[in-house]
């Protein structure tokens, strides 16, 4: 999921680290003292998340859990996310610096889509908070993929092949990745309640 | 008369004893062969004669044009195998009026170049494998934790001066 270094053309690039800049500005007035831990905590899972690679036929994918991090930082999953990027660039080459702002755009803006499409459904009853685990962890994919697949048919109309190979590839990753996030703020919502935000709280 | 004709025969005679000899030593011999991915092609005049600044073309499926190059003062050129090439290669050398020399690499000495790599073999593969160092996931973890402190530490500064 991660773009590599010289893939993507000067203006996307330009265009994502510009749109990761501001959403990051706002994302980080946003976070007030008290969430500061969550945020540090849900940041450490994404970042390590990516480097657990499962090999599904002859691909090797990895989690995201963009979903998990959207779901319950909303706006502020953008530092989150830019941040564990920024570490899995540096320690690990994965993705270009310069690729750092597309693939922050990538991996926050369904994150930041999905808090405001299915935080509702938490903490209502077990079900419920499963089924918005569930749709946040599978949408928060399926748009991640959506917006790689965007970049690179907008860099080169040659890459649509390439785009659409992504997208079915990660068709096993977007319900894993559901069932995962389902069971992540389930278990989430029993032992640790706090970690919501307060609208959902009270 | 008698004695012109015996010699015209005699010259023609030894004329063509020489012939084939000098036709010989204008020969062009050219050997080409792949290896990681290039074609290399080495042309000569036999007898350790480079065929130096000589034009080269490689011609692929249907006679198609693929490469034209020249060949160094040792007679030698290489060039990257193209991509996507899978069927034969004619490889012609020319070196002047009626000094042509020819060369065919077959197929399959293409199908290994062009195949790609084994998922499994790939670098990112192995790399993958090889999984992530346990000191720099702790690491990238402290630098997460101390960025989180450190902005949250500042908020609280700047929350307080406001309220002073």
């Amino acid at each position: 999921m991660h773009i590599s270094e010289g893939v993507l053309s000067g203006p996307v690039l330009g265009a994502g680290a510009a749109f990761t800049l501001g959403c990051t500005t706002l994302g980080l007035k946003k976070i007030n003292y008290d969430q500061m831990v969550h945020v540090a905590i849900l940041a450490s899972a994404f970042f390590v998340a990516s480097l657990i690679h499962v090999n599904i036929g002859p691909v090797s994918v990895h989690l995201i859990l963009n979903g998990v991090v959207g779901l319950l930082l909303g706006l502020a999953a953008f530092p989150a996310i830019l941040t564990a990027l920024v570490l899995q660039s540096l320690l690990f080459q994965y993705g270009g610096l310069t690729a750092l702002g597309v693939n922050a755009v990538i991996m926050a803006v369904p994150a930041v889509m999905v808090h405001y499409l299915f935080l509702p459904l938490l903490g209502k009853s077990p079900a419920l908070t499963f089924t918005g685990g569930f749709l946040a962890g599978l949408f928060s994919i399926c748009g991640s993929c959506l917006l790689l697949a965007g970049a690179l048919w907008f860099t080169d109309e040659q890459f649509l092949k390439t785009s659409m190979a992504i997208v079915t590839a990660h068709v096993p990753v977007m319900i894993i990745e559901g069932i995962i996030t389902g069971f992540c703020i389930s278990f989430l919502v029993k032992v640790y309640p706090e970690i919501l935000p307060r609208k959902i709280r009270s | 008369m008698k004695k012109n004709i015996w010699g015209i025969i005699l010259f023609l005679w030894v004329g063509a004893l020489f012939l084939p000899g000098s036709a010989l030593a204008h020969r062009v011999i050219l050997f080409a062969w792949v290896e990681e991915g290039m074609v290399h092609v080495e042309g000569g005049f036999g007898s350790d004669k480079p065929a130096q600044n000589c034009d080269i073309k490689a011609f692929g499926k249907n006679q198609s044009l693929i490469f034209t190059g020249k060949t160094d003062a040792a007679g030698r050129l290489s060039f990257k195998v193209p991509g996507g090439h899978t069927s034969d290669m004619v490889l012609e050398l020319a070196a002047g009026p009626g000094h042509k020399g020819t060369w065919t690499i077959g197929a399959e000495e293409f199908e290994a170049v062009q195949a790609p790599p084994e998922p499994n073999e790939s670098p990112q593969h192995k790399a993958l494998e090889k999984g992530a160092d346990p000191l720099k996931i702790l690491a990238g973890i402290g630098v997460i934790f101390g960025l989180a402190l450190g902005v949250g530490l500042l908020r609280k500064k700047s929350k307080g001066s406001f309220h002073d």
